[in-house]
């Protein structure tokens, strides 16, 4: 595609889609807006494969495809997003005959998730954490969304994670009868006990505070979904909860990475960030 | 007599066993099966979307918003109570599964409000119950639009013989102060339904379709 195009490709759509329906709703208009949106995951998968269209695009028209691929993009990123990117984008999902997989482990679902403490005789005020969700298909075929990972519980809790206690090394002549002090007295400091190399597992922290009664699930506010299935690129995906005819789940983010190491690291960093 | 009784509990024994839910037995979908299926969900979606309508419309007698809100609560998975369904469990190691009775909360209607700064949520049956009370102070109409967008059918892994879907649909809600519209909003709700097979004595399949958790994706004002 010539490089000149896109640009006006895009010129051509941002104005409709930004502007041109943010006036006072009627009935007619959010109606066009509700066919507009991409309201579920399964539409984003739909028009990203090119089994349905945004109605502005013309199944007729050479470059719809194209046009469709570009309205899954949040018009706020299209804005600041360099061309040449988006046009290499655009070409690797039209020339490979890309597929955005829901049931798949490529889609990870990275969700804002509220608990409420369950203190005995303490009032607590709720946490937020996240809570990363896979997609997971086993032998029969059967899918499931599974956690997969947890973080900032640790931090929510106050949990000291980088505090060293240390235990008189003359204790186990006792049967380390000094561990009643440290475990039971001064329970707020238990986390510094652990060896230098032994890690927290905040997954597990989660499912036995949840399990002892101490945390009970309240609500997801917010969920935003990372995409790692297409080859060089990770995307993620937000609710864009707006008038107009570039909202619901959007492209908010483009990243392209080099390898499946990237890819592996880019996980990594999200489950475990710095 | 004995033998009368016997065959008495072999023939109701054999009628439960006819109507058991199609839940041991695992079906593919055929394209005549999915056409049957949406229709039935689409139309249990309408359903709702008309009892809801009458819910909150205080032009109408008391007791025909009542019997809407009923026939609204039967239209949802344990109408729309807490309830407990047997579901399968994997042992990891060793593959095997069981059926264990699971509970589940009874259906939840989530809300957000415009800016999504803060959620609602409530038992549908609070959440009826609340849109009756609003009727009987405001005058409210509740309108829908034609258009029902449903996901692909997919498996639910929990329960065999089940099917789950999402059905997306755009409400038109105004309140009036006497006759003049005081308030308008358009919301884009979503609503989870479950469909189970049903065999029937006669060969036929029915395909039931209960409606579960309702979350407000969005809501701008009209």
């Amino acid at each position: 595609m010539s490089p000149v195009i896109l640009p006006i490709l895009m010129a051509a759509i941002l104005p409709g889609i930004v502007v041109g329906n943010t006036a006072a709703q009627t009935k007619d208009l959010a109606l066009e807006n509700f066919e507009a949106r991409v309201n579920v995951l399964d539409q984003f998968a739909s028009r990203f494969e090119g089994r349905s269209m945004h109605p502005q695009c013309d199944p007729a028209d050479s470059l719809a495809m194209r046009k469709n691929l570009t309205l899954l993009f949040d018009s706020d990123l299209l804005e600041v997003l360099p061309v040449d990117m988006l046009e290499e984008f655009i070409d690797s999902v039209s020339d490979s005959g890309a597929e955005f997989d829901i049931a798949s482990p490529s889609l990870v679902a990275e969700c804002k998730a509220r608990f409420d403490r369950t203190v005995p005789g303490k009032a607590a005020p709720a946490i937020d954490i996240k809570l990363f969700m896979a997609y997971e298909r086993d032998d029969e075929g059967h899918e499931r969304w599974a956690i997969d990972g947890v973080s900032g519980l640790c931090r929510a809790l106050g949990v000291a994670t980088d505090e060293v206690v240390y235990v008189s090394p003359e204790t186990h002549n006792v049967n380390f009868l000094e561990l009643k002090s440290y475990l039971n007295l001064n329970r707020e400091s238990v986390f510094g006990l652990r060896a230098e190399a032994a890690g927290i597992d905040e997954l597990t922290m989660l499912l036995t505070l949840v399990r002892a009664g101490c945390l009970s699930f309240s609500i997801v506010p917010e969920v935003r979904y990372h995409y790692l299935g297409l080859p060089g690129w990770i995307f993620t995906l937000d609710y864009k909860n707006d008038k107009g005819f570039n909202t619901g789940w959007l492209i908010s983010s483009l990243v392209k990475v080099d390898s499946d190491m990237s890819k592996q690291s880019y996980i990594s960093n999200l489950y475990n960030p710095k | 007599m004995k033998n009368y009784i016997i065959n008495v509990w072999l023939i109701l024994l054999l009628l439960m066993a006819a109507y058991i839910p199609a839940a041991a037995q695992e079906r593919e979908l055929t394209e005549e099966d999915k056409e049957l299926v949406e229709t039935r969900v689409a139309q249990k979606v309408r359903e709702f979307q008309n009892f809801l309508s009458e819910i909150a419309n205080g032009k109408l007698s008391s007791q025909r918003r009542l019997n809407s809100m009923k026939s609204a609560l039967a239209l949802f998975i344990g109408g729309g109570e807490r309830y407990t369904i047997e579901e399968w469990r994997r042992t990891r190691s060793s593959g095997e599964k069981v059926l264990v009775p699971v509970e589940h909360a009874a259906p939840f209607v989530q809300v957000s409000n415009i800016k999504r700064t803060s959620i609602t949520q409530s038992p549908i049956k609070k959440y009826l119950k609340k849109q009756y009370d609003s009727g009987n102070v405001f005058n409210i109409k509740i309108e829908w639009a034609d258009k029902i967008y449903l996901t692909d059918l997919k498996p639910d892994p929990r329960v065999p013989g089940r099917y789950v879907c999402t059905a997306i649909m755009l409400q038109y809600y105004q309140k009036f102060y006497g006759d003049k519209p005081n308030y308008k909003d358009a919301s884009t709700k979503s609503v989870v339904v479950y469909v189970d097979a049903v065999d029937l004595p006669d060969g036929d399949t029915l395909w039931d379709a209960k409606l579960g958790d309702i979350y407000v994706l969005e809501t701008h004002k009209l």
